[in-house]
């Protein structure tokens, strides 16, 4: 890779060469390969056969299916609109002139940074039923009368989980809007005061609309991301109680360390579908927003 | 060293269809010499500028170096920027943010291996030559806008190019730093002896520091002359423009021929032409052409016995010793610079044209 | 005046909570880690502090805690490594091309991060699997390269555009072949975006879980969070104090980059997602 000119430097795929491969072997092939299996009866130690769209109709009268597919959902519309409005909030606090802004700047990002592992091991001890965090607060502070069976129940163990993942991802809602919201003009501010509007008009009229093509970008990050849960309910629940907290990927997972390659394949196609129609609904307004800025 | 371009062609591919950045171009630039391309931008001067340096391949012809050919597109000869040891000062200066301004100068050298000796006292050497020895220590961002040109031109010479190449150097300085930097630029290239062009849109930059220039528009070159010659004898009306300024008056008139001498009519009066462009005229394609004066040879209320035509001053910029007046004569317009005197707005004054140094042009397109 | 009083009193309140909401989990950690046994909130609040814990994860081989925690080290450095540099070709290439060819790069990338993680991990175990790479760092830092560097190359992208083309010139005219105007200018200029990205990558494979549960085995690739998720008691209660023990020794790396480098992960993140 011998480049003398500048014609030729500008002409140079060879650069790029390694990170096409790499994703090449390493993502799109792997796709494929799923792809590929979803038509496959693959299970180990059974001759592997070609079955058409057998595990896809397997799975569209698969009742389990469809309960991961609904508390995925669920997890979605109640965890994201959580934690944009939590971020926006400390995102609102942190874009103003407040003392040890390092020190809460770092505190914002350490839930963020930490393994979700670890945190979903934390969450569990806090949501112990017998000397948990969680059950010693509720009781304190009068919530509750007595101890709440957390992970033991279906709602209980939902909460957790969504209590975890807003604490484990506001953090990055957080960073994102703080970032467009510095990139907002202070003059429009002072021309909004100026023109006699108080805080909360200002905010409405000035802040939201220019937040507006940042917000979508993380809400749909979110979204995507939320999609994909998988570590948190891996280690908080397990996906229990009796399966009313498993994700879509966690439960093709399941059949893949079950070893049935085939059928967990045709899971993680469906969500691969769908987070591949959000994604290019995220690329399209994303560009949206940069041509709005 | 001396420098000649052979019919030298490039041309940029996009997808919106092909550009002819440099059309035909032949050149040849003496040993020491310092060459100016002067041109509006878009001319494919600083394209000719890279051809040179070896940062594009001509699309066609050849660049020799001597007698050394390092560029042909027909015998497939292209040598890298490296091996043709010339140096470059570009217009943002480019120097590397990331080192000290003693590394900047020392980059060329280090990427040769050199001995770690010769750098120290090469840089040292123009660190001095260029009055920037106490800034050896500092990053560029430390650094105002001529010292940063100073580290850039260091860096250029520290080498002792072949050809020594300038793309607008001095046009992000404030104007009274680029006064004073021209001159010490054309002395420092008159030291070194070290061919050089140096390219620029600013045509008193060009005046001031060419040994010779050439007008280029839309990649070819309009005329090659030396700084003079460009002055009074501009070949068409766009180096009439470009050279002097404020730019030499232009205006649209018909040749008639009376009484064996040529005449223009301006307003109601006629002109005689000198008979030495009776040559120049018979040559024109059609009477009707371009007549042009420079401002500096237009005199107001003059006291010979010169023919006057009557013009209106329709607006008056005092310039220190002297005064640019805009007229108006009929349906032209002109603009004439004249020792200061009391003028009014609007006042009618004698107009007189210096017969000598009227220029006839065909009428361009 | 009054609403400026009130607002103050606001983010005052504001500032409180975010802290408490933040680190209210960590001090949890900690205090179970640092006591004897993890019911203390229940015998109303007496702490016996010890550092029994921590022993017992650091010194118990069985548990291979010390072996978990070398392998994320060596796996996540790997990948940091190798991800700024295949990023930094790519965004070089990218931001210096003259085709039309590169925003169409850029947004395939963006729409390979979307993708699923457990969409490939199913192919990625038999591929794995089949060259025999299974419980081995490569299993792990090859996918984990593919996998970060995406936002690798959209962070690099918008270091490498703001740096002038006329840099690149100059670099040639002084003698630099392409590899060098990378090594010796563009890198090198662009400091602050490839240490960024380092940090980026490195937390994002230190914190990976999934390709980690299914294309390792045992010790000799296992890395933290597999390790601290899978850690349960021998004999059925579960031992929260070794394991809390276990995470605070894990974060320490993370946290201490967190908060010793706040502003280049943040600088990093909001140019992966906002902008260009």
């Amino acid at each position: 890779m011998e480049y003398h000119t500048f014609s030729e430097l500008r002409e140079s795929y060879a650069f790029i060469l390694p990170l096409m491969i790499f994703i090449l072997i390493f993502v799109l092939l792997p796709v494929l390969g799923t792809f590929i299996n979803s038509f496959f009866r693959d299970i180990s130690f059974m001759q592997r056969k070609f079955i058409l769209f057998e595990n896809y109709k397997q799975l569209f009268n698969d009742s389990d299916f469809y309960g991961a597919i609904r508390f995925t959902i669920l997890f979605i519309l109640v965890s994201v609109p959580l934690e944009i409005i939590l971020g926006l909030i400390f995102a609102l606090i942190l874009n103003e002139a407040v003392p040890f802004r390092g020190f809460l700047r770092a505190c914002v990002l350490l839930p963020w940074a930490i393994p979700s592992a670890i945190s979903g091991r934390l969450w569990e001890l806090i949501f112990n039923y017998n000397y948990g965090l969680a059950n010693f607060l509720c009781i304190k502070l009068g919530i509750s009368t007595g101890p709440i069976n957390w992970l033991g129940s279906s709602l209980g163990a939902f909460l957790g989980i969504v209590i975890a993942d807003v604490w484990k991802t506001t953090p990055f809602v957080t960073i994102i809007l703080l970032a467009g919201l510095s990139s907002i003009p202070i003059e429009l501010y002072s021309q909004a005061k100026v023109d006699g509007s108080n805080f909360l008009q200002r905010f409405h009229k000035v802040t939201m609309p220019l937040l507006k093509p940042v917000l979508i970008v993380a809400l749909l990050f979110r979204t995507i991301d939320a999609l994909r849960i998988f570590d948190l309910v891996y280690v908080l629940t397990h996906g229990g109680p009796g399966g009313a907290t498993t994700s879509l990927s966690l439960y093709s997972y399941r059949y893949f360390l079950a070893g049935d390659f085939g059928y967990g394949s045709a899971i993680s196609v469906v969500l691969f579908v769908i987070a591949f129609i959000l994604s290019v609904v995220y690329i399209k307004l994303g560009r949206f927003a940069e041509l709005g800025t | 060293m001396n420098l000649r371009l052979v019919e030298l062609t490039k041309r940029f591919f996009s997808k919106h269809g092909s550009i002819l950045a440099v059309n035909d171009v032949n050149l040849e630039i003496d040993s020491g010499e310092f060459f100016v391309l002067l041109g509006p931008s878009g001319c494919g001067k600083s394209t000719m500028l890279n051809l040179i340096a070896g940062l594009e391949k001509p699309t066609r012809g050849e660049i020799w170096f001597d007698e050394t050919l390092v560029a042909s597109a027909s015998r497939r000869v292209f040598l890298p920027p490296k091996e043709r040891n010339v140096a470059m000062v570009f217009q943002s200066y480019a120097l590397y943010p990331h080192l000290t301004v003693f590394e900047n100068i020392a980059f060329p050298l280090r990427i040769r291996r050199t001995k770690e000796q010769l750098i120290k006292e090469s840089v040292q050497r123009v660190a001095s030559m260029l009055a920037i020895s106490e800034l050896l220590d500092r990053k560029p961002a430390g650094l105002s806008g001529g010292q940063r040109q100073r580290v850039a031109i260091a860096r250029a010479i520290v080498r002792k190019p072949n050809i020594f190449l300038l793309d607008e150097p001095l046009s992000n300085l404030d104007a009274q730093l680029r006064a004073s930097t021209r001159g010490e630029l054309k002395n420092l290239q008159r030291n070194l002896g070290v061919t050089t062009i140096y390219v620029t849109h600013d045509q008193i930059e060009a005046m001031g520091l060419g040994d010779r220039i050439a007008v280029l528009k839309d990649g070819r070159i309009v005329q090659i002359g030396t700084p003079d010659e460009l002055y009074e004898n501009p070949v068409n009306p766009f180096v009439a423009k470009f050279i002097g300024s404020p730019p030499m008056n232009l205006f649209k008139a018909s040749i008639n021929y009376d009484k064996g001498s040529f005449f223009i009519t301006v307003g109601n009066k006629k002109i005689k032409l000198p008979d030495n462009k009776a040559e120049r005229i018979m040559s024109l394609k059609s009477k009707d052409c371009l007549i042009g004066i420079r401002p500096e040879h237009i005199y107001i209320n003059p006291s010979g016995a010169e023919e006057t035509l009557k013009g209106k001053i329709t607006s008056i910029e005092p310039l220190g010793k002297d005064v640019l007046l805009h007229i108006s004569i009929g349906e032209n317009k002109f603009t004439a610079i004249t020792p200061k005197m009391r003028f009014e707005e609007y006042e009618i004054v004698n107009v007189g044209f210096d017969p000598e140094r009227i220029h006839v042009f065909e009428i361009q397109d | 005046m009054i609403e400026e009083k009130f607002k103050s009193v606001i983010i005052w309140i504001g500032c409180v909570l975010l802290v408490v909401f933040c680190l209210t989990p960590f001090l949890y950690m900690i205090l179970i880690s640092l006591s004897s046994s993890p019911d203390f909130l229940t015998k109303l609040g007496q702490i016996e502090f010890s550092f029994k814990n921590y022993y017992s994860v650091l010194s118990s081989k069985s548990l291979h805690f010390i072996d978990y925690l070398r392998n994320s080290l060596i796996i996540s450095a790997a990948s940091a490594f190798f991800c700024v540099i295949i990023a930094g070709l790519g965004a070089y290439s990218i931001t210096r091309l003259a085709l039309p060819g590169k925003m169409l790069i850029l947004f395939f990338v963006l729409a390979v991060s979307m993708f699923p993680q457990i969409s490939l991990v199913g192919y990625l175990f038999k591929f794995m699997s089949s060259i025999g790479w299974i419980n081995t760092y490569f299993a792990l830092i090859f996918p984990y390269v593919a996998w970060i560097l995406p936002l690798s190359l959209w962070i690099l992208v918008s270091y490498f555009a703001q740096i002038p083309r006329d840099l690149d010139k100059a670099a040639l005219i002084d003698g630099c072949t392409g590899w060098q105007i990378l090594r010796k200018v563009i890198f090198p200029v662009a400091a602050p975006g490839i240490f960024s990205v380092s940090l980026l990558s490195f937390i994002f494979a230190f914190n990976e879980f999934m390709f980690a549960l299914m294309l390792t085995i045992d010790y000799h690739s296992r890395t933290i969070p597999v390790g601290i998720a899978l850690f349960q008691g021998l004999h059925g209660e579960i031992p929260w104090g070794n394991i809390m023990a276990g995470s605070a020794i894990a974060v320490i790396p993370v946290v201490l980059l967190t908060i010793i480098f706040q502003s280049y992960i943040i600088q990093g993140l909001t140019r992966g997602s906002i902008k260009g």
